[in-house]
């Protein structure tokens, strides 16, 4: 009976998300509209980072583990609010000038540099990939904690990809921005019956955290081994930075997609509010301390406290509310690497093509995720290079966003290059950093090198100016929208 | 204040409830187990920074409107109603 509820909802999420009778049929009204997206749905594509899997499965079993460290993702989601407050209108500025579509058009743009591009391109595709199959797998694991059930687990994995597929190809950023408006309210459903029945089986909050400081008042404390000052610190700083900067390719769309600065700023100034949201996880996270065997896996916390203490009915609207926060990542996800590699890695000229060929990465992306997940295949250990490998783009960012580009596009390249390789080494060669994240560490040798690069070139090329003639501003050639623009009037129109 | 939406003033403003954010672990009421109104200390102190960053960036909001920032948008949105229009024109041929 919960499979079949679980299972209905799920179809109900795919549903919504191609509730439209027209097909989005160009890559630009595809993934970025008019650039007209008013203000409400906008906020609820901006606010899909707050509320994911993430906040389901592992914000609970960090506080199960680490207690008040788990705040960190409170910290460093509200700093990404700041950050992004002064930034995204910026981005969406340059974005509707100039016909950006992705953040690889960006780089590519700002920098004058077409290596730059595509290396960004890569970079996205391949960080993202295993950031999918993290979604996917977190909404089989949903399935099988909620039911019990391996094979639910499996199906409802099998069917939420394909439903994804389906709803991301149709309707590209509309879609999921009609999925992402029902997921917040799931969401925020959800929690709210999550902590009602811990206050109903466990006690009230205050008696939760009376009973876990008997057991040990560290969990009070941001001290706990591996989750002390020193993660804090870093984890929220790196984590803020790439978030703040926005070097998340599939958060990209939303940006260049918002109807004005305006709307992006007055709705990053309210937007942290969303974080309050993620106590409850948190105060999950404390229970489970009490009701649950020592040393239970992290990301079963929350799902095996509401099953402690909530009747099946209920606990179907939990599952389905989790399935909603992997699909609506998942869509936008998807939505990134094909962007990615349809429009700026295979630069391909036909506009009918590109568009076919993105559909294609689409599939293609979400049935490698589906397959390594079904298959259990370990490529979460590449899910650590996701975010340091990422945020190695901030400084380009920074460079970008200037009025005039003042660095060269080769030394940027080469710094990004240089960071993204000393987070793959520190990571796969199990480099001890002292606890101190990678991605922060690895910031050094990129700046490093992207610093003795622009010396060399300001040496050797004296006089010359770092970025070419159209890649300025106020320049009137060739750019990016220029292209856009052509593909927009040739085969632009819905159907 | 400027017209310039990062300005040092509105950019001190902001990232106040930041420095609130990263020096956390080293506050005494999160060092030691501190408990306000039966809750976690560093559980309140992270919900008062929440709650202060919204204020900051409204302030800060307000400010940019206030001097200059409001022509700004309107400047934005007569563009950006020109460039749909261009769109809409262009799809309608």
């Amino acid at each position: 009976m919960l499979t079949v509820l679980i299972v209905i909802g799920i179809v109900l999420i795919g549903a919504i998300g191609v509730w439209s009778r027209t097909r989005q049929t160009s890559l630009s009204g595809w993934s970025v509209g008019k650039r007209d997206l008013p203000r409400w749905t906008t906020w609820f594509l901006q606010a899909g980072e707050s509320l994911t899997t993430f906040s389901f499965l592992g914000l609970a079993g960090l506080a199960y583990g680490g207690g008040m460290a788990a705040l960190y993702a409170v910290g460093y989601l509200t700093i990404t609010c700041t950050l992004q407050y002064f930034i995204l209108p910026r981005q969406r500025q340059l974005g509707a000038n100039r016909g950006y579509l992705t953040m690889a058009d960006f780089f590519q743009d700002r920098f004058g540099s077409r290596a730059l591009g595509k290396t960004v391109a890569l970079c996205g595709a391949i960080f993202l990939l295993p950031y999918l199959q993290l979604q996917i797998t977190g909404l089989g694991m949903i399935v099988q904690l909620a039911t019990g059930s391996a094979d639910a687990s499996g199906f409802s994995m099998i069917v939420a990809s394909v439903l994804v597929v389906v709803f991301v190809i149709w309707a590209g950023l509309r879609g999921i921005a009609r999925v992402a408006v029902f997921k917040d309210f799931m969401m925020v459903a959800a929690l709210v019956i999550v902590i009602a029945g811990v206050i109903a089986s466990v006690g009230a909050i205050p008696d939760v955290v009376a009973k876990v400081n008997a057991i040990s008042g560290d969990f009070f404390t941001i001290s706990r081994p591996g989750f002390d000052a020193k993660f804090w610190v870093t984890s929220v700083a790196v984590t803020g930075l790439g978030a703040g900067f926005n070097t998340f390719p599939h958060l990209w769309p939303p940006t260049l997609a918002a109807k004005s600065g305006k709307i992006l700023r007055q709705n990053n100034s309210w937007i942290a509010i969303y974080q309050l949201s993620l106590f409850i996880p948190i105060m999950v996270g404390l229970a489970g301390i009490l009701v649950l065997p020592a040393h239970t896996k992290g990301n079963t916390v929350l799902l095996s406290v509401a099953q402690h203490s909530l009747p099946e009915p209920l606990l179907a609207v939990i599952a389905i509310g989790g399935a909603a926060a992997a699909m609506v990542p998942a869509g936008a996800i998807a939505m990134g690497i094909s962007m990615l590699v349809s429009n700026n890695l295979f630069s391909i000229k036909n506009p009918r093509l590109r568009f076919r060929v993105n559909h294609l990465v689409v599939a293609v992306a979400v049935a490698l995720a589906l397959v390594f997940g079904l298959a259990k295949s370990d490529i979460g250990a590449l899910l650590l290079l996701t975010y340091g490998g990422l945020t190695q783009m901030v400084p380009a960012v920074a460079f970008g966003l200037a009025r005039k580009v003042k660095v060269h596009g080769i030394p940027v390249t080469l710094g990004i290059l240089a960071g993204t390789l000393s987070v793959g080494v520190i990571t796969f060669a199990n480099i001890s950093t002292g606890g101190i994240d990678s991605g922060l560490l690895s910031l050094v040798p990129n700046l490093v090198v992207l610093a003795v690069a622009e010396g060399i070139r300001r040496v050797a090329f004296k006089g010359q100016p770092p970025v070419p003639a159209h890649a300025d501003e106020s320049a009137t050639g060739p750019r990016l929208s220029a292209d856009h623009g052509r593909e927009t009037v040739t085969e632009g129109a819905t159907a | 204040m400027s017209t310039t939406l990062a300005s040092p003033k509105r950019l001190t403003i902001a990232l106040t409830p930041v420095a609130g954010i990263m020096v956390t672990p080293f506050l005494p009421f999160v060092s030691t187990p501190t408990f306000w109104f039966g809750l976690p200390a560093a559980l309140i102190w992270m919900g008062a920074m929440v709650i202060c960053t919204v204020v900051a960036l409204q302030i800060v909001e307000r400010s940019y409107q206030r001097d200059g920032g409001a022509e700004n948008d309107a400047a934005e949105a007569v563009r950006d109603a020109a460039r749909l229009a261009a769109l809409n024109e262009s799809e309608a041929h």
